[in-house]
């Protein structure tokens, strides 16, 4: 797994991830949307942009013209499914870039993972959020234990027990 | 077609617990004191917010970009629970 797509969400909590440079053991390269990008404002999300774009481990792509029919038909999906989380559109010009794509979608919104999970039409697109990009580094070779503290601390993010569950944080 | 609408059951049923579970650990965890001292837009956005765990959203009420809404987010402990 080499390329992968980001949205604003996983850009703005990662600049802030002490960690966030483990992030290469995985990638070696991350999309963004150019329209998504015009979200990032804060000093250390762009700080950690500017740097990842120059070194072209963070590109911008450009939003084509084709992905309108797609984000339309997304809107369908989630304005016809109402227990679905709201999705917006910088989100979802990641999640058509991704699918264009063929490869994974980072992010922490959940509705994204949802729509993938509930739709057999957009089940191939793959969405990991933090949770599932720190164990597939821990897979590396790290541990996911002092990860996942040092995540949650410099974040604020908060993983339920039945996500921690699921990657063997806590017992069954 | 039933296994099918079973899965999508159980998938929503499963979500609206974790729903409930995040929505709780927001309220717990949140700076309130901070909460109650920010101009009632401000104030506005961080409760929904809280409520609903909606970046997206919150940051439109605060008239504000995810990105800078997250700062403020910060300030008011209020996690973000995946």
């Amino acid at each position: 797994m080499e390329v992968a797509v980001i949205d604003t969400c996983f850009l703005i909590n990662w600049a802030r991830f002490s960690g966030r440079g483990k992030l290469k053991l995985l990638f070696s390269r991350l999309f963004m949307p150019e329209l998504t990008f015009s979200e990032v404002r804060s000093e250390t999300a762009l700080m950690v942009a500017s740097k990842w774009l120059s070194e072209r481990f963070l590109v911008l792509a450009p939003t084509l013209p084709t992905d309108e029919d797609e984000v339309e038909e997304i809107l369908r999906f989630v304005a016809s499914h109402p227990q679905l989380p709201a999705i917006d559109p910088p989100e979802l010009y990641a999640f058509v870039l991704a699918r264009r794509l063929g490869v994974p979608f980072l992010t922490d919104n959940k509705a994204p993972k949802r729509v993938s999970q509930l739709s057999t039409q957009y089940s191939s697109v793959l969405v990991l959020d933090s949770l599932d990009v720190l164990k597939m580094i821990a897979d590396r070779g790290e541990e996911l234990g002092t990860l996942v503290e040092s995540f949650m601390k410099e974040t604020g993010f908060r993983f339920s027990r039945a996500r921690l569950r699921e990657v063997g944080l806590l017992g069954l | 077609m039933a296994s099918e609408e079973r899965r999508v059951e159980e998938l929503l049923q499963k979500w609206e617990e974790e729903v409930r579970a995040a929505r709780e650990i927001r309220r717990r965890e949140a700076d309130w004191d901070f909460i109650r001292r920010q101009p009632p837009r401000l104030r506005a956005a961080l409760e929904l917010y809280v409520e609903t765990g909606d970046l997206h959203l919150a940051a439109r009420i605060a008239g504000m970009t995810v990105d800078e809404f997250n700062e403020l987010r910060l300030k008011a402990k209020i996690p973000v629970v995946l």
